[in-house]
């Protein structure tokens, strides 16, 4: 297993070599949420993971909350910061007018958010649109592009770790995030 | 009485044939690996409500908390896609036990992310898919990360821990770690 971790490390150093890290990826590099994640980082301690077999023990929910925190306080990806990407995902509707949608939460599965958890905050982008959208729903696929900054956020709905200002919307999909 | 019995058998044989051809169409066809194959294109229960009325559901909004309701039995009778019937599939995810014998795990719920069903609401039933192993997993626990392979089949179950719309059988797996 940590012959594992380690291989997964060194395989990440050297896509990292590849891409021209720590500048971040080129310019409007296509992200998968994967990438995101500081290589190495777990979202639970195996420990954590034990204890959360049981839904109903307080001891469970417990934790459950504790790794929510740790969630939240998830490290990001320095590297990233200023780098120029496109990444698709669900849109969670933050704030909008008669314009449309300007401002959403952009996360990597179904369902996250809305009357369910957040992910870890390195798997959610803060997006502010550079010009409202019309008929944007709530768990909409879209894929954006911009300017992505490490900024850790706390919104309604969740704290982001990633921000994105003047994003543009290339596309409503149907085709899905990796 | 013999060409009935001859017309019979062609008709058979056709039927096999075609059977066999589309059989090896959908074991030809590229594996499934996205979740989101799963979900129908454009298929959204949250599309009909205003997006913004889903950042308020956490303040108990009446009018939310009856959108979400809505959504919850549209999210349990979650549509699936007809062609997958019998499509190879490698999907990665999470467990949540369901059967086990002294053997280890026999049966369980592969879910797109940490927690899902556990601590969470499930997620819709074409994003569940029920998992039947060739060999039962004795080190096998819940929400442990797995890639699952084996032929997809269209069929809807409702479990104690949600409703799953895909089931495998005779399905193998691999432990990962992101």
């Amino acid at each position: 297993m940590v012959g594992g971790m380690l291989a997964a490390g060194a395989l990440a150093f050297l896509a990292d070599a590849w891409r021209g890290a720590p500048q971040g990826p080129p310019a409007g590099q296509t992200l998968r949420w994967a990438d995101l994640v500081p290589p190495g980082w777990a979202p639970w301690p195996v420990q954590t993971q034990l204890a959360l077999i049981r839904d109903d023990s307080p001891a469970g929910r417990l934790r459950w909350s504790e790794l929510q925190k740790r969630w939240a306080s998830a490290p990001l990806r320095q590297s990233l910061d200023g780098a120029q990407v496109r990444i698709s995902g669900y849109a969670v509707p933050l704030d909008g007018g008669a314009g449309g949608l300007a401002e959403l939460l952009l996360v990597p599965y179904f369902g996250a958010c809305i009357h369910a958890p957040a992910p870890p905050a390195n798997q959610i982008i803060w997006v502010a649109l550079k010009a409202p959208v019309r008929g944007l729903g709530a768990f909409d696929v879209i894929e954006i592009a911009g300017r992505l900054r490490v900024s850790r956020q706390f919104s309604a709905l969740a704290t982001s770790g990633y921000a994105m200002k003047d994003a543009v919307l290339l596309s409503k999909k149907e085709a899905g995030p990796r | 009485m013999k060409s009935t019995r001859g017309w019979c058998r062609r008709a058979l044989l056709l039927g096999l044939l075609a059977a066999g051809a589309l059989r090896t169409h959908a074991a030809d066809a590229p594996t499934i690996e996205r979740w989101l194959d799963l979900t129908p294109p454009g298929w959204n229960p949250y599309a009909k409500f205003n997006p913004l009325l889903f950042g308020r559901i956490q303040d108990g909004s009446p009018e939310a908390v009856a959108a979400m309701e809505k959504i919850r039995e549209a999210l349990d009778n979650a549509p699936t896609v007809d062609e997958l019937q019998g499509r190879k599939a490698r999907l990665a995810g999470y467990v949540v036990p369901l059967q086990s014998t002294q053997d280890g795990v026999t049966e369980f719920l592969l879910v797109p992310y940490f927690g899902a069903c556990i601590h969470t609401p499930p997620p819709p039933a074409n994003q569940m898919v029920m998992v039947r192993l060739k060999a039962p997993a004795k080190a096998l626990r819940s929400m442990d990360a797995v890639r699952v392979s084996g032929a997809l089949i269209l069929d809807r179950a409702h479990t104690g821990q949600g409703a799953s719309g895909y089931r495998i059988d005779d399905a193998t797996f691999e432990r990962f770690r992101y």
